[in-house]
């Protein structure tokens, strides 16, 4: 019988080493249960552990901001209005410079340690492996990153994707471009029709801006395989106008504006969207669902989900039979997850797909029974070894640090460099020695001894596992197995 | 073209003589100049930083919240953003040169294609695993060092390139480097980055200011041994709303891309100055009318910034197509007269003394080099 050690790695976050494994088939039955029955993990949504977090961590007034800044898409609008107003006072009275660290710290900073913190303890503590391994994949697919005070939405913008990623793809897809993160990420909310009536009127010297509108059809959906023009653009462009965030009277949410938006019919790959009124609004809607069905998304979708789990060089079948299960479904992600699962496992892939650094960094934690980072950085210019964002951030791979909208690269040739080698390594030492890393099995090791049972386990090469044996330091085992291939290639 | 697996064998090879001490600049004909790359991410808008002022009232119509009121004359057609000061003074001292109105004939708008291709050197997105920069490389075994946590597919190639980028991490003691090193020997991927240890820049300090870079950068250079090619990558230029003019955004940037300038010209000292080169590449240049957000969206050509004491004559080469309704492409965009890598083509042709064939046929496949820059002399 196959035991779920191989699973586990490939489509979770790893196995401890002090516990047993459980069958293959009952870990992939585990994770189908869970997908079936989505509800249960979309509403636990842990808010505590960020709770308690925060409120060890905070003065009361910042703890209730930054709480609702997690919880709801209104209160992370409240935060961002809020600490622009105070930094802006605090500027205006000559208190600090434009470029004050501080604010920028807790403008963008604090909300991406938040969000990290809340990554971390989702893969650490719950056992809902496959369904966050997939939420962290959307995370980086619709990249929303800390430029154009992007950062206070970060958490929520992350929280909108857990809840909306079991249904269909093109409701995904909707809710990620209308939520205030996209938007501000990719210059959306200032976007205005040339011929709406804010513009006709002189509210507003706003005209389009296409940000948002490229990506949407480049990276989210029928990528640049598919052709597409200036002019699916420039029709893309019209119809996500008016889409916007407003913080106004005491209301702060995401609204469509028809006021700015452009009224005139407009055509997305050679098909016509018109409509005036609540048709106006539902334009969108419509571009997307039908974006969504082309099979160039279908195709763009299954390739970068088996590349993310299988291989970075997935077989033409595979990507095929799962295109096929997305059209075949109309996009309904609970059945293309199932469906992956089932061709991950037969895919036999066993050591073809090189871990990113923060699914390295979650598998060595869980491997040694490591404790969650729990702190939220408050020193920007040194490394807090204690704050998850800041162990990330060094690994290279922070959400909400990327600098481009297409997010982190997914294959090992995008995390083989020198510079991230030697960081991996360093982490590795730091987590064999330091402290802040103590476990029962750390402990016991640094005891007792690796045994070579461990090393079987992890299925290093009989070459590879004698070389760590005959360490007489077992502090340097520990760093070594975190950086073998086998460990690092899954 | 090689194949993936021929790529990582050869990279193998080169870290295989780096380790034995084999220095692979050493052989270097005396004549031959050391590059200085700054990857402008994101579409420099080619029109701002040096804009054709022969334009300027049509400019003031169709790009009003992005044209640059006092610019620094270069001739009586052009002018230097004002944040651009070094670069400025390399020029007046004959040893700065601007390519206007290039591209890689790419039309495609997308940044990660267009990336693709500026680093690749193709004609086509992913057409290749290599960078032309380190194909070039290649054939004269040079190394080079990018000043970036990636190493940038520009660089690429089975020729030794290398990384380094400031770390808050404390280094590992070196029994665990040694055995960790020991671990990759027989991995074709991760035998090829091992020994980081071996690196001097790593001992390079933590600040990661774009000027400390460029000074690690020439001081690597100064080494004996050392890279002959040096990377940084420069980020900001994506301005689609609030671009500003002489100062803001993009400004901005401006400012920071010439400091960088400046802190490698004074870091290399006049021995090395003059025997570099420094050139900007980006993936696109803006539209030349701008957008609703007082921004800019992504366009088609752009211009190339040219530098170092082994230019001898400044001047703006240029076919300028010209910013009338007729002359823009889609009613909004600068066209593209000279093909990039031909600019390029001719700056390694004199930097690394390979012949026009030679890049023709291996740096940048399927491109003319009929170029003459003319200003290395």
């Amino acid at each position: 019988m196959v035991n779920s050690d191989q699973i586990a790695r490939k489509a979770g976050f790893g196995y401890s080493l002090s516990k047993n494994p459980i069958s293959e088939e009952e870990w992939v039955n585990m994770s189908i249960d869970q997908i079936k029955h989505a509800k249960k993990y979309i509403s636990d949504n842990r808010f505590e552990v960020i709770d308690s977090i925060l409120k060890d961590t905070f003065p009361k007034e910042d703890y209730t901001r930054l709480t609702g800044m997690v919880k709801s898409e209104p209160g992370s609008i409240v935060y961002a209005r809020t600490y622009k107003k105070r930094h802006r006072t605090l500027r205006d009275q000559g208190k600090i410079k434009e470029s004050d660290r501080v604010w920028e710290k807790f403008l963008h900073k604090t909300p991406i340690s938040m969000a990290a913190i809340r990554r971390t303890d989702y893969a650490l503590n719950t056992n809902y492996d496959f369904l966050n391994r997939l939420w962290f994949f959307w995370i980086n697919h619709f990249t929303v990153a800390n430029e154009n005070s992007a950062g206070p939405y970060i958490p929520q913008y992350q929280e909108t994707l857990r809840k909306h990623m079991f249904g269909n793809f093109s409701d995904l897809v909707y809710k990620s471009i209308t939520h205030a993160g996209m938007i501000s990420y990719l210059d959306n909310g200032s976007s205005a029709g040339p011929n709406s009536k804010a513009v006709k009127k002189g509210w507003t010297d706003d005209g389009t801006n296409e940000n948002l509108a490229r990506e949407v059809m480049e990276l989210f959906t029928v990528t640049t395989q598919r052709g597409f023009t200036q002019e699916d653009v420039n029709g893309m462009t019209n119809v996500l106008t008016g889409w916007k965030i407003q913080h106004w009277d005491g209301v702060y949410k995401v609204i469509f504006d028809k006021n700015y938006h452009e009224p005139r019919a407009q055509k997305v790959l050679g098909k016509k969207y018109s409509g005036s009124g609540s048709n106006a609004k539902n334009k969108l809607k419509r571009v997307v669902k039908d974006l969504c069905n082309d099979p160039y998304t279908a195709q763009h979708i299954a390739y970068k989900l088996c590349r993310h789990f299988i291989s970075d060089e997935p077989s033409e079948k595979d990507v095929q039979d799962l295109a096929n299960i997305y059209q075949k479904n109309g996009g309904d992600l609970s059945k293309v997850y199932v469906g992956l699962l089932n061709i991950i496992v037969k895919s036999n892939s066993r050591g073809q797909k090189f871990l990113n650094p923060e699914l390295w960094l979650h598998q060595a934690y869980r491997t040694f029974d490591a404790p969650m980072l729990n702190t939220i950085e408050r020193i920007e210019t040194s490394l807090d070894t204690k704050s998850a964002s800041g162990i990330l951030r060094e690994l290279g791979m922070l959400h909400g640090e990327s600098v481009q909208p297409n997010g982190f690269p997914d294959t090992e040739e995008g995390w083989v460099s020198n510079e991230y080698m030697s960081r991996r390594i360093r982490l590795a030492s730091y987590l064999s020695g330091f402290s802040t890393f103590k476990s029962d099995l750390i402990s016991s090791i640094k005891k007792n001894g690796m045994t070579p049972d461990y090393l079987q386990r992890l299925g290093l090469t009989s070459d590879r596992a004698n070389i760590i044996a005959q360490l007489s330091n077992e502090r340097h085992k520990i760093a070594a197995v975190l950086c073998s291939p086998e460990f690092m290639r899954v | 073209m090689m194949d993936r697996r021929t790529f990582l064998e050869g990279t193998l090879a080169a870290t295989g003589a780096w380790m034995m001490g084999f220095s692979p600049n050493t052989h270097a004909n005396n004549d031959d100049l050391n590059i200085f790359v700054m990857l402008l991410r994101g579409g420099m808008d080619g029109i701002a930083t040096v804009q054709p002022n022969m334009e300027l009232n049509r400019l003031k119509k169709i790009r009003k919240s992005c044209v640059i009121d006092s610019t620094l004359e270069l001739d009586s057609n052009f002018g230097l953003h004002p944040r651009l000061k070094s670069f400025h003074d390399m020029w007046v001292k004959n040893n700065a040169a601007v390519v206007h109105a290039t591209g890689f004939k790419y039309d495609g708008r997308s940044h990660f294609d267009g990336q693709n291709i500026m680093e690749g050197g193709f004609y086509k997105p992913y057409a290749g695993p290599d960078g032309w920069l380190g194909r070039a490389m290649e054939l004269k075994g040079y190394s080079s060092l990018a000043l970036n946590l990636p190493t940038p597919l520009i660089a690429k190639s089975s020729a030794f390139s290398t990384n380094y980028f400031p770390s808050k991490f404390s280094q590992a003691p070196k029994a665990q480097i040694e055995v960790i090193n020991q671990l990759w020997d027989m991995d074709l991927g991760l035998s090829a980055v091992k020994d980081q240890s071996a690196m001097s820049a790593n001992n390079g300090g933590r600040d990661r200011n774009p000027r400390t870079l460029a000074y690690q950068v020439a001081k690597e250079m100064l080494r004996d041994g050392g890279p002959k090619v040096g990377i940084i990558e420069l980020s900001g230029f994506d301005t689609h709303a609030n671009q500003g003019q002489e100062s803001g955004m993009n400004a901005n940037s401006l400012r920071k891309l010439d400091e960088v300038m400046n802190a490698f010209k004074f870091s290399a000292g006049k021995e090395l100055w003059e025997k570099s080169l420094i050139l900007t590449v980006t993936e696109f240049g803006r539209n030349v009318r701008q957008n609703g957000n007082s921004g800019t969206d992504h366009g088609i050509a752009s211009a190339i910034l040219l530098g170092g004491g082994a230019i001898k004559q400044s001047k703006v080469i240029a076919d300028f197509p010209g910013l009338g309704n007729k002359d823009l492409l889609d009613n909004k965009d600068l066209r593209e007269t000279i093909d990039s890598r031909d600019v390029y083509g001719d700056v390694l042709h004199r930097a690394f003394g390979l012949t026009k064939d030679d890049i023709r046929n291996k740096v940048f496949p399927g491109s003319q080099q009929q170029l003459d820059l003319g200003i290395f002399t």
